[in-house]
Formats: C-alpha cells, sequence, structure tokens
C-alpha cells in the first residue's frame, strides 16, 4: 500500500519557519512515506499558506527519497511558469517532487481574470492548463541533451520540440526552456471531491486522496482506473486503532494519507509506533526501494509524447 | 569608514562565458544538479558576498525556429534556485529574476514573502518586464507588450505586491485579525483584494533590483530600485550611469545612499598578466564564432548569419532596422563607432561575457581596479561573472576578497542576518501597529 502524510494540522510556530518543516521532513522519511504534502495550512489556527516551490526545493537537501508535493493554485497558473518551476524543483530533488492542483478559486479576488470565469470554465482551463504543462515538460525529449564537449554540441535540436498548442484558454508556442524532469512529468495529486474535482481528477490526476469516511468504491468509479486512489486516515495518537482502519482501507483501495492532529508529535509518534506494524505486516517495505516519487508510487515513467 | 563595495554572484549555466560548459574544468551534467547551486551558494558565503543573483528567461534559445544546439541550456526557475541555496547559507542575500509582464502580483509576492520567511530575511527581487518577444507566444499573446506600457503595468505589479507585504502589522499573528487589512488594490492593470496569506515578511519587504538601462527602465529603478545590475564597460560611461540614477532619485525625494549601483564584471585571474592572457585565449578557442553571431543577432533583432565575419560590424544598418535597440546593444555599437570593429570582434566580445566589463589580469590587479572605480564614483560594488563555475569564482573569494578586505573597501565579516542589514538600507516600516 501507498503512504502519504500530510501536514496541515495546528504546531507549527506562527510565523514560517524553515526548521519547522525540516523536522517533518526528516520525520516522515525515517517512516518510510512516500510523499510529504505541503498543501496546508499551518500554524496557530491555519494561520499562513506559503508559496509551494521555495518550500519544497528548500526541503531537498535535508532528504534523500521520501517525495516532495507543493500546491499549485491551478486556475490562475500559466502553465509555462508552472512547468518551468516544476521542472527546475523536480530537477534540484532529483526526481521527488508533486504538484497538488487546488482548485476551486481560494481567493478569486485577487486575480481580475477569475472574477470572470464560471465553475465550469474554470475546471476547463485547470485541465487545458495540466495538459499544456505536460507538452512543454516533453518539449525536451530525455536524448535532447547530448554533453558533447569534442564537437562542441550541447543539446540535439531535432529532440527539441515547439508544442504549438492553441486551445480554448491558453496558445502555448513552446518548446520550454528547461530539461525534462527527471520524472519524465512529476505526477499531479489531486483532492477536490467536487464533481467538476472528480472529473478533472479523471482527465489529469496521477493520485487523488478522497476525503475522510467517503466511499471509495463510488469514487473509484468516477474518477476511473487510472489514478492511484489513497484514503485519508487521521491520526491523533491511537496507534492500535489506526493499524486496524489501516488495514481495513488498504484492502479497498492503494494506500492511505495520513492527517496529524499536532505536528511533529503525531507524526513521530505514527512513524514510530504505526509504521513497524505495518511493516510486520507486510503492507509497508522496510526501505525505499528506488529514487524517485514516481518509482515509489509505482508510476511509469512517461515516455515524451513528441518521442519519434 | 571608507566606502565599502558591495558583491553578489551571477550564477550561469557553467559559467558567464558562452562555451563554459565545454571547459575541462566543468562538468556539464551538474548545470541541472543542486550540487551545483549549493557548492555555488557556499562560495558566495565564504567570500562574504551580498548576494547570489539568478536571471531568467521565458522562452527557449533559438536560431531561425530551432533550439541552438551548441550553448547551454538556460538556468533553471529562478526562485527554485536561490531557494535550494537558502537551505545550505545562513547569511548571503538571494535574488531572483521574475518578470512582471507574465506573472500575477498576488502569485508573486507570496513567493517572495515565502522566500523571505524561510531565509530569515534574505530574499531579493529583480523586477524585469521581459524584452524578448518569443516569450510573449508562451503566454497566450500573439506580441510583446509594448516598453512603456510594460513598465508602467510594472510599477503597479511592484505597487500591488508592496500593498500585499504591507497587509499584516509586524508581528501580527493569525489570532489579530484586527491587525491584518486586505488592501483591496485597484489600479488599471490589477485588482488584488488580498490579505497576504501569511505574516509580513522579516525584511519588510524583500530587497528590489532592477536591471532596465533605457529611459523608462531608469525611471522605474529611481524609483522602486534599492540595487542596481548594469553592464557598463568603462569607467566614465559607469559614472555617467551612476550620476544619472542619482539625479532621477533627488527629483523623487530619494537620496542616493538608498541604492547600490553594481555594474556586472568578469574576471580571468591568472598568477601574472602573462598567465592570464593565455587562460583568457584558451576560453576563446571553446566557441566558435556562429554562437557569437547568433548572440548578436538575437541582440539586435538584426540578421548577421550572412555577413562575412570579417567585414564591419554595419552599425548604421543595425540602428536603422531597429531603432529600439536595448541598452547593453547600444553600447556595443557605441564602441564599434569609436574604434573600427568586425563582426569576428562583436562576436568575441558576445561570447566572453556580452557585454559586461571583462577583466584579465592578476587579483592584486583587480583589487585596484575595483577599489578605483569605487573611489571615482563608478559604482558602489560589483556583480562576479565568473567564465566558468566553480573555479573562476573560488578563484575570486579566494585570492581577491582578501586583496579587497587589505585595501579596507570590503567587510570582514557580515553586519546581520538579512540582505538589507549587508546593504545598510532601511527596514520598510509598514503599517502603524494598532495593538492593544
Amino acid at each position: 500500500m501507498l503512504l502519504t502524510a500530510s501536514t496541515s494540522g495546528s504546531g507549527a510556530s506562527l510565523a514560517p519557519s524553515l526548521d519547522w518543516f525540516r523536522t517533518l521532513v526528516r520525520t516522515a522519511e525515517r517512516g518510510g512515506v512516500d510523499a510529504l504534502l505541503l498543501d496546508g495550512q499551518w500554524g496557530a489556527g491555519e494561520s499562513f499558506v506559503l508559496d509551494p516551490i521555495p518550500l519544497l526545493v528548500a526541503l531537498a537537501e535535508c532528504s534523500t527519497y521520501i517525495g516532495l508535493a507543493g500546491a499549485i493554485e491551478i486556475d490562475h497558473a500559466e502553465p509555462f511558469n508552472i512547468a518551468r518551476s516544476f521542472a527546475a524543483a523536480d530537477r534540484l530533488t532529483a526526481g521527488r517532487s508533486a504538484l497538488i492542483t487546488a482548485t476551486g478559486a481560494r481567493k478569486p479576488g485577487d486575480f481580475g481574470h477569475a472574477l470572470k470565469h464560471t465553475t465550469a470554465e474554470r475546471y476547463a482551463r485547470a485541465a487545458e492548463c495540466i495538459a499544456v504543462a505536460r507538452k512543454l515538460w516533453d518539449s525536451w525529449e530525455d536524448e535532447a541533451i547530448l554533453l558533447d564537449k569534442p564537437n562542441g554540441r550541447f543539446s540535439n535540436p531535432d529532440r527539441v520540440h515547439p508544442i504549438n498548442h492553441a486551445g480554448t484558454h491558453f496558445s502555448v508556442r513552446g518548446p520550454l526552456n528547461a530539461p525534462r524532469p527527471l520524472q519524465g512529468n512529476p505526477p499531479v495529486i489531486m483532492r477536490d471531491a467536487s464533481p467538476e474535482g472528480f472529473a478533472l481528477a479523471r482527465e489529469s490526476a496521477d493520485l487523488f486522496i478522497a476525503p475522510e469516511s467517503s466511499d471509495l468504491a463510488a469514487i473509484r468509479r468516477t474518477i476511473g482506473e487510472r489514478p492511484r486512489l489513497l484514503a485519508t486516515v487521521p491520526f491523533a495518537g491511537k496507534p492500535q486503532a489506526c493499524v486496524a482502519e489501516i488495514v481495513e482501507l488498504s484492502a479497498r483501495c492503494d494506500g492511505v494519507d495520513i492527517v496529524s492532529a499536532t505536528l511533529p508529535a503525531d507524526l513521530e509518534l505514527f512513524v514510530d509506533e504505526v509504521v513497524p506494524l505495518l511493516r510486520a505486516r507486510g503492507l509497508r517495505p522496510s526501505a525505499y526501494a528506488g529514487k524517485t516519487l514516481r518509482e515509489h508510487l509505482g508510476l511509469s515513467r512517461p515516455r515524451s509524447q513528441f518521442a519519434a | 569608514m571608507t566606502r565599502q563595495l558591495h558583491l553578489g554572484v551571477f550564477i550561469y549555466p557553467g559559467g558567464h562565458h558562452i562555451a563554459a560548459w565545454r571547459h575541462p574544468d566543468m562538468k556539464a551534467e551538474r548545470i541541472t544538479e543542486l550540487d551545483y547551486y549549493i557548492e555555488n551558494g557556499r562560495i558566495a558565503e565564504r567570500g562574504l558576498f551580498d548576494l547570489f543573483f539568478v536571471g531568467d528567461a521565458l522562452n527557449a534559445r533559438e536560431r531561425e525556429g530551432r533550439v541552438v544546439g551548441e550553448i547551454a541550456i538556460n538556468n533553471l526557475d529562478p526562485v527554485s534556485i536561490v531557494s535550494a541555496v537558502a537551505s545550505v547559507t545562513e547569511r548571503v542575500g538571494l535574488v531572483a529574476t521574475l518578470s512582471t509582464t507574465y506573472n500575477e502580483p498576488a502569485m508573486i509576492a507570496a513567493k517572495f514573502a515565502t522566500l523571505d520567511h524561510l531565509s530569515g530575511g534574505r530574499a531579493g527581487w529583480n523586477v524585469v518586464t521581459t524584452l524578448d518577444e518569443k516569450a510573449a507566444l508562451n503566454f497566450s499573446r500573439s506580441e510583446a507588450m509594448e516598453k512603456s506600457l510594460r513598465y508602467k503595468r510594472a510599477q503597479s505589479f511592484v505597487d500591488a505586491c508592496r500593498a500585499l507585504w504591507d497587509s499584516w502589522e509586524d508581528g501580527a499573528t493569525a489570532a489579530e485579525p484586527g491587525r491584518i487589512k486586505a488592501p483591496m488594490y485597484r489600479s488599471e492593470y490589477f485588482s488584488v483584494d488580498g490579505p497576504l496569506g501569511m505574516p509580513r515578511p522579516p525584511q519588510g519587504h524583500p530587497v528590489l533590483v532592477q536591471a532596465g538601462g533605457s529611459e523608462p527602465g531608469r525611471d522605474f529603478a529611481a524609483s522602486i530600485g534599492e540595487a542596481i545590475f548594469t553592464a557598463q564597460g568603462a569607467l566614465p560611461g559607469a559614472q555617467a550611469f551612476r550620476a544619472d540614477i542619482h539625479r532621477r532619485m533627488a527629483k523623487l525625494g530619494r537620496s542616493p545612499d538608498s541604492i547600490k549601483i553594481m555594474p556586472g564584471l568578469s574576471p580571468v585571474l591568472g598568477d601574472t598578466e602573462e598567465h592570464a592572457l593565455r587562460r583568457e585565449a584558451e576560453f576563446a578557442e571553446l566557441a566558435h564564432p556562429s554562437v557569437g553571431v547568433w548572440m548578436l543577432t538575437e541582440m539586435t533583432r538584426f540578421r548577421l548569419y550572412d555577413h562575412p565575419l570579417d567585414s564591419l560590424l554595419p552599425t548604421k544598418d543595425i540602428r536603422a532596422f531597429n531603432p529600439a535597440l536595448g541598452e547593453n546593444a547600444v553600447s556595443l555599437m557605441r564602441r564599434a563607432e569609436a574604434s573600427p570593429m568586425t563582426i569576428r570582434d562583436a562576436a568575441r566580445i558576445m561570447v566572453r561575457s556580452r557585454v559586461h566589463q571583462s577583466f584579465v589580469g592578476t587579483p592584486e590587479q583587480l583589487a585596484d581596479h575595483m577599489t578605483m572605480w569605487l573611489n571615482e564614483g563608478g559604482s558602489d560594488g560589483f556583480n562576479i561573472l565568473p567564465p566558468v563555475f566553480p573555479n573562476d569564482f573560488a578563484l575570486f573569494v579566494d585570492h581577491v576578497v582578501p586583496e579587497l578586505q587589505r585595501r579596507g573597501v570590503y567587510r570582514r565579516d557580515y553586519a546581520g542576518p538579512t540582505l538589507r542589514d549587508h546593504f545598510g538600507l532601511p527596514r520598510p516600516p509598514g503599517r502603524p501597529s494598532t495593538r492593544t
């Protein structure tokens, strides 16, 4: 079964602190967690949110295996900017990055254009945005970079492609000015359980996190077979009960996302008390088998859509 | 105390020589790896540098519709790079470039506020408006925004960001909603309600850096800039540029002390002058002239591919073809008009350091040269452009920095933890406290 950890919850300092996040990353990695989901609201009383890129990349150096997922407000994003920043994040984390697409216009008042869009238009724009970002990530084939010093050929232009995307919401010529991410495309994670959110997940998600106590079979039917499906498990310090719940859920989906009530204390308790029991039952590996997040999640690495 | 130099390092894929990736010292695969940036960030901090600077581009480097295969790919996303450096350093400032033409203020204000919090007050934003019209095609637009409009939008963009950074009073927490106020910023360009999603950044505002050399660019720099990067090949031009910026600032009621002007400087160092010259000749071997011709064509928009390499640079034709040349191109045209320059000569200048000042000599000679520029009012410091990373950067830090310290023009330790402390810049006060 797959295992991710969410980071919303109380326990953060009043102002953002890199050391506090480092503690979470190191703890989760000690417990072999596949990915830490950095899409929370942190601090006392859910007091702050952060931009994902500085956070995710600043946590690369203190960890080796764990996936690091950051939230993108996909309704407002430009695909070129997303593709460029996550191409960097994926390289700098050595293939451990993922995007969590936040839909629902958290603060539409901050974006003039958002006020003009209907809900359906916003989700259509989000789907197109993800599709364009994937084209941009694929615009440099894996073999495009040669580093051939004697002949002075850094790259092979035949393997770099304009994408010439002309859609409803975006027209983007490309190519991207960044090498293909190490994972090919960083995984896309969603947790929007609205009807539009399910439809978007069916089209574009690699991993979907169902809300607590939801009908997993119904969600599976709605989002289709492709995305990995995880159940949400709250964790507030009762290891035995938690193990039983995870064992029961893991039979009905691909894994679980742990939501700690208080951080880092409950995450530490989970890692020290629950993870060993899951390992003893053969539900979790004793160590990371792969290096990239795609490998942890059992997702194959996509070939560039422009490769001959 | 004697005026002090401020130093930045401009990271680049491989180095500032366009063919640096081919140099035997350079492991080219490192350009896209974490360790490359971490190593150079640590060298910057060892050299007590004010800042580590990353530029940006929003389109691939192409020649007539195809990626230029002879040169390295652009550097990775600048905010990502400086965030990696933030995690392994304690003091050095972190300046990332982002465009006001292809972003939204709410996102950028949050990005730099996050960086400022996570780095403990070391963030700086190089505010650019993106000249290259090819970028427009990657952002659902058919052409670049006209220059004066770009700068009006940029001014409004910065105003909106400042309003967001000030939306929380200093020290306010989410438990004190009365001390957090949505700015409801409105202009012709943006509508931003706010407030910011996190407490006020440690520096109040990240340090604002500017690099525009045109008329509207200079006005913008004089209005919002706290540091300026500029390409200045010779002292008289640098003095005139600095005086011009100070004049524009005076009109706006700003003191010249509130800005640091830092021209680019690309050093080729050697134990002796002959050694340095030999090293420069080695660099020159690495780049094919066609790369320099491509760079000239990109900079001027005037197609030079079919011109013989040894013919004179056709400055008259270039100026007639493109009356809106950028400041760097104009400076090259002036050099070519002052003394005859072939296309091959111009190409060599471009591959060497673009139009930035290059210096070939010993560490002592370079320290004298930099001190002279400082004392003669040519600059407040320099943005260092090493030809090859990390070796040429380490040479500078280990051999030139001690010479500057000996001359009393460079710090022996950091004065404080923030980029504002390094620059001696005041912290923007923000809204008055309503704490009860």
